[in-house]
Parts: C-alpha cells; structure tokens; sequence
C-alpha cells in the first residue's frame, strides 16, 4: 500500500512541490482549504504545508488529535512564528525557482535527506505499527530519528525534548566527565530564566568528580536509578525532583575508560519521578549514547580538520595540493603571501601559471617523475629560481600532489651560513690546538730570556731583549687566539662604571693626544657577567678607535641605562669603513689596517665574546665622519 | 736545600728552571719525559717533583699515578699550558701540591713558589 502524503499548498508552490514528490511511491492527496484538513482524519499522517498558509488554528486543530500528524512546511519565508509551535514540525526552507524547481531545492540538500527520512518513518507507521496503543515505541522511534539527526551535544540534548510527551520535565543537562570521572563540562536545556554564566565550569574546581558535585547539592543524581524525591538545590536553584542517567559506557571494548556523560531531567514540581519514567528513560539509553558518540566524533573530526589546516598553513614555506589536472585543490597561507595575492583567489588555478606564470607545466616538474625525491628547479613569475619537490597521495582514486617550494636564495644563504658556522667550529678547535703546542717553546723562550738577562754577563742582553720582547708578542696572539676557544665563563656583580675607568687607564699608552671624552650617568645598576670577557670588549674596542683616530680627533664614550640594559656607546670621529667592509669586521683575520700592523682578531674576539656574555653589539660607520660601536649589556 | 726533579721535554724550560731554583739553593735533576723520571725518583730522594702533563713515551697524568700509588709521600707540581677549571681540579685531585700556567710571567716568581712549597 502506498502511502499517503496530505499536501496543503496553491499555485506555483503545489506545482513545485508535486514535482518533487512524483518520483516518491507515494499517493498525494491535496487540500484545497483550511477547513478541508480540520475535517479530515490526519491521525499519524504526513501533511505537507506551504509555509505561508500555515497558522493558529490549523496547529490548534491537528495537536488536539489523538496523534497529531507529522507537519513539514515548505517556503521561503517562513520565522519562528508563534502559530508554528506545534509538536512535530519540520521546515524545508527553499527558494522557487520558476524556470527549474528542482535546481531551486539543492541548496537545501540536507534538508531534503532530512524529508526522505521523515518519510521513510512514515512508512514503518504505515505498517500497522500502533503507536497509539504503544507510546513507548513512539517514543523511541521519535527519539532515535531525532539522535540520527543530531550532529553535536545540543542537539542530543535538544531531540530529548521529544520524550516530554510521555515524559514531563522542564529542565535537562547533559554532563560530561572525564575518563577518570572528573568533571568536564556540561550544556543545559530549558533554563531562560537562569543565566548561564552559573554553570560555568570555573564555577567548579577541576579536581572535583562527579559524585563530590552532586553530593554537595545533595542530589539524587547519585544514583541513577534514585528517583527518591530530594530536596535539591542544584546550582542554587531549587529543583525539586531529578532523574539521571549514564549513557556513555565507562569502559570501552579495549578496556580503555572513556568518557561519561549523564543526562539528568529536572522537575520543579512536587512529584517524584516515577519508576516507570525511569524506566523510560533506561529505554533511550542506546540511541542517546550512539548519539552522543556520533556528536563526539564529529566534533573530533572538526578538531583534526583544523589541526591539519592548521599544520599546513604554518608551514613557512610555500605549499600547495594539486590534482592531476594541475588545478590547486588547496594551498597554505605561505603560498599566497609569497605570491602576494589573495588567498581567496588561489583555488582552482594552475599552479604553472599562478606561480611560474607560464602557459604550459614547468619543464622539469616534479609531479612527473614521482619517485625522484630530489628538489628540481623551477622559476617564479618573478624569474626568481625556487627548488621544488612534490609528494604524491592518492584520494578516492584520485591522484593529487603535495608541492613544495623554496627559495634557492635562501637556501644558499642558509648552507652557507652553516658551512660557515662549521668552518669556524673547526678553525677553533684548531687554533685552540696550535695555541698550546707554541705556547711550549714559548714559555722555554721567555724563561730561559729572563734568565739569562738576569745573569752578569751583559754582553748579549739587547739581543735577549729583543727576542723577548719578540716573544711576548707571540704570547699575546696566542692569549688572543686562545680567547676562541675559552667556553667557560664565571659571572660576577661589578660596578660598570669602574670597569671603564679601569680600562681607559689601561689603554692610557694609545691615547697620546687623542682626546677622550667620558659621559657616565650616574646610577647605573651593577652588571653581572664575566669582567675580564667585558674588559677585553671595552679594551679592544677603546685601542681599535683610538688606532682609527691615530692621534687625531676624539673619542666619545657614554654611558647610560636603559631598560634592563647598559647602553656604551664607543664613537671615533676618524675616516670610517667603507659599507661593503662593515658586514667582514667581526670576522676573524679581517684587517683594514695596513698589511703587519693589525692581527685581524681584535674585532673577531669582540664578536666571539660578546655572543658568549649576550651583549648585543651594533656597529654604523660613515666615510669621513666615523665609527660607532653600540653595546648592549643585560644586567 | 733541598733536592728537585724537574720532568719537561722542552729543554729550555728545565734550563732555565734550574737556572732560577739554583738562585735559591737547591739541588736540580732534570728528565726529559716520564719514564726517565721514574727511573731518577727510584734511585733519589726527592723533595719535589715538578712535571709537564704532554711529553713523549710517559706523559704526566701516567707519571702522577705512579708516583701516588710508589711514593704517596712525594709532593709534586704540575705545570700546563691548558688553562680550564676542570683541567686544574682533576690535577689536584689526583694530589698534585699545585698548578703552574705556562709561560710564566716572571720565572724567578715561580721559583719562589717552589721554594715556599718545599718549606
């Protein structure tokens, strides 16, 4: 027996929706009026109705029926208005399209899956179920549609307003602990007039559990099957009758403990629930917990999409997932910022001609020799070379491939910085090894200078002179050099202030006529660090502008504190160095000096020790005005 | 006056030591390596050893071993160009009396040093 579908609509709306329920193996019978339907016996029966003659008395009529038949209202204007309240009504919402209804219906797709279940539904009813003489399976088939339909917890929560028909409440909440039955969250149903904000969790230390909440508010929650009537002030407002249920089963397959969540009904009259709302509410605990796993996966896969997306658009190069057609299926956030375009207009184009801006792929490109895992080189549209790789995944049958891309500038950049790095570890272990083997001899030189001076015999004493003073020079390029490879440094709480009065005195044979001016402001916190590394810095970098000036013109050294910090400024008004040179100073065996008079290592040990003691040094030089050095000590 | 045993292969060094330790009086032997000292500590009694750590054939380190576990009483000086903190703590641990840091800044300086640890 085909089933039979009441239709209640005029003009172009019943012509559209006649066409779209001709293909069901459904028998339509149309109404022509309000009258019409309010004398027919709709019990139990599907009505479809045009949204806009739907009203008061229709929904007053069909509810007072001894089974109110399932409403579906079609339109486009349809709000929630107050003659739509009635207990089983569904909404199609939808905009006529007078040259082609069906098309007009597919933004609403789900809506449609949702209408073809509803009917579906009908069909068991059909089959001579009766619901009248059984409301417990009416209410389980209510229940269960609704659980299919829900795709989150407030929906679970929300399609349990389908049990007040045989069930009366006027409050639910759902709870939720933790696989240690800690408290997590929970979402309330039927509460307007209290405001949400009590049942923050906040409200609730994290430590406390399930049954420590309920204990406290002296519910009966406790127990699920309790439906002692208690005098229960949950959350401060007083609920007289609660009924609970676990739905979610405590202990998985695997044995893992999962989640819990308990939906508990409250009423705020003086009537206990009974045992046979218990038992009503036992009777739901499958579809609700199916229900509840459903939201809870869901809400896991939106999770991992937005971890996944997530993970892609931080990927700091540029990154995009092509079809086998060369269209971008997708692309991260670092793609259109190193295109400089927007991100919304990235799908659907070619990458060829997107990036490379060429009409036909790339000669070389990856996506055709899959196998190769070598970067190949490709051009942007800006002629810059990137190195490119790709990454073949295959979808539903359907090949797409992850594209990689960076730049070839910086990649160089980035292996020559290491292989510099690398080259510097090795140059110090090496110079750390020369160092000692000379310093050897060096010391049988020096000793055996001494004392042979010392001796009565002055016959070679100028000669001994020399070849001491020959040797100590020798002694302070190794002390230099070994400065490189010193990685200890023992911190110390000292005045600054008396650090670079120190250490002008010393410098005191370099002056000569050099004028030096001093501005310290007073006050200055006291540094902790390594005083013999600082006094090197100083040291090097007072002689290095005093060599600048050689003699003429002055130098300037200020003081001053800023914000956690000591800022020395060490400025020479001598020739300067050329901007191309400024960027080699610090490295070592870099000389501007002439070819004999400078070892090349003072700025380099500068450089080296300041990184160790984290003192941020900036240098600016002009041609002709001079050369400024800027420390920045931490204190 | 006392009796000293000065263990480098850098002859200059023990030249010079000998020239600076003889201002103050005391007896000097010299050996060029470890095992040359093993063989003078065995037949002297000395009041002092002072000893380079790198040296052909016997190095320090196996030298101040022999000597704390054949003559626990004799004091011995180390001398090293490494500078580290750890170096000159593992040296005094294993019961060396001192740590000199070449090249010395004034020898006859380091020759008083001697002879106020033979005092």
């Amino acid at each position: 027996m085909p089933q039979q579908l009441l239709v209640y609509a005029k003009g172009t709306h019943k012509s559209f929706i006649s066409d779209i329920l001709k293909d069901l193996d459904a028998e339509l019978l149309y109404f022509k009026n309000t009258a019409e339907i309010v004398a027919s016996n709709t019990n139990g029966q599907i009505a479809i109705i045009q949204d806009s003659l739907w009203n008061k008395t229709l929904a007053k009529t069909l509810n007072s029926r001894n089974y109110p038949p399932i409403v579906i209202c079609f339109g486009s204007n349809f709000e929630d208005r107050a003659e739509a309240r009635y207990g089983d009504l569904h909404y199609i919402p939808f905009n006529l399209d007078q040259n082609n209804p069906k098309l007009s219906i597919v933004g609403s797709l789900e809506q449609l899956a949702k209408f073809k279940r509803i009917l579906a539904l009908k069909e068991h009813r059909m089959r001579g179920w009766n619901f009248e003489k059984n409301p417990v399976l009416y209410l389980i088939t209510n229940l269960v549609r609704e659980c299919s339909l829900a795709s989150s917890n407030e929906h679970v929560l929300k399609a349990l307003n389908s049990l007040r028909s045989v069930l009366d409440f006027q409050f639910s909440a759902i709870y939720f602990f933790d696989h240690q039955e800690k408290f997590e969250s929970a979402i309330f149903e039927g509460l307007k007039s209290i405001s949400k904000k009590s049942y923050n969790r906040k409200d609730w230390p994290s430590s406390t559990n399930w049954n420590e909440i309920f204990k406290e508010s002296n519910c009966s929650i406790l127990s699920p099957f309790d439906t002692t009537t208690r005098d229960i002030t949950p959350f401060h407002e007083p609920w007289s009758s609660a009924l609970s249920l676990r739905v979610v089963p405590k202990q998985s397959e695997s044995g893992r403990r999962e989640r819990t969540a308990i939906i508990t009904l409250f009423r705020n009259q003086l009537v206990p629930f009974s045992d046979h709302d218990s038992l009503l509410l036992e009777i739901s605990n499958g579809p609700l917990t199916l229900a509840l796993e459903k939201a809870e996966m869901i809400e896991n896969l939106v999770q991992a999409s937005h971890k996944w997306r997530s993970t892609f658009d931080s990927i700091s190069e540029p990154v995009i997932v092509i079809n086998g057609s060369y269209e971008i299926v997708k692309a991260n956030k670092n793609f259109s910022k190193t295109l400089e375009i927007d991100f919304k207009t990235v799908k659907g184009r070619k990458c060829y001609s997107l990036f490379a801006n060429r009409k036909q792929p790339c000669a070389g490109c990856p996506t055709q020799s899959p196998l190769d895992i070598d970067f190949h080189k490709v051009p942007n549209r800006a002629g810059q070379e990137y190195l490119s790789w790709s990454y073949r995944v295959n979808v539903n049958k359907q090949k797409y491939n992850f594209m990689f891309y960076r730049s070839l500038e910086k990649e160089t950049q980035l292996r020559s910085t290491f292989v510099q790095s690398e080259k510097m570890a090795a140059l110090g272990k090496l110079i750390g090894s020369v160092a000692h083997e000379i310093n050897n001899p060096l010391a049988g030189i020096l000793s055996t200078c001494q004392v042979s001076l010392s001796s009565e015999n002055k016959d070679y004493s100028e000669e001994l002179e020399e070849i001491r003073s020959a040797a100590l020079r020798a002694k302070k390029i190794i002390d230099n050099l070994l400065g490189f490879t010193n990685s200890r440094i023992e911190e110390e709480s000292f005045d600054f202030k008396e650090l670079v009065l120190n250490t002008i005195s010393l410098c005191k044979s370099a002056i000569k006529k050099t004028k030096v001016n001093l501005v310290i402001r007073d006050q200055l916190p006291k540094v902790k660090t390594n005083q013999a590394m600082l006094q090197q810095i100083l040291f090097n970098l007072i002689t290095n502008g005093l060599q600048a000036l050689n003699g003429e013109g002055d130098l300037l050294i200020s003081v001053k504190s800023v914000s956690g910090e000591i800022e020395c400024l060490i400025k020479d008004n001598g020739p300067g160095i050329e901007a191309k040179k400024l960027k080699n100073i610090f490295d070592p065996f870099y000389s501007t000096k002439p070819e004999g008079s400078g070892t090349g290592l003072g700025l380099s040990i500068v450089g080296n020790l300041a990184k160790k003691l984290q003192i941020r040094i900036d240098v600016s030089s002009q041609l002709g005005k001079g050369t400024e050095f800027k420390l920045r000590i931490p204190v | 006056m006392a009796k000293l045993l000065i263990v480098d292969d850098e002859k200059m060094i023990t030249i010079a030591l000998r020239r600076a330790i003889s201002t103050l009086d005391h007896e000097i032997d010299t050996a060029p390596d470890g095992i040359e000292a093993i063989v003078k500590i065995s037949e002297t009694d000395y009041d002092l050893v002072v000893m380079d750590l790198l040296m052909p054939r016997m190095n320090g380190h196996d030298l101040m071993e022999w000597i704390r576990s054949n003559r626990p009483n004799l004091k011995f000086v180390v001398m090293t160009a490494y500078g580290e903190k750890e170096l000159r703590e593992q040296i005094l641990n294993n019961g060396a009396a001192d740590v000199l840091y070449k090249p010395f800044e004034d020898i006859f300086k380091t020759a008083q040093q001697l002879d106020k640890l033979l005092k």
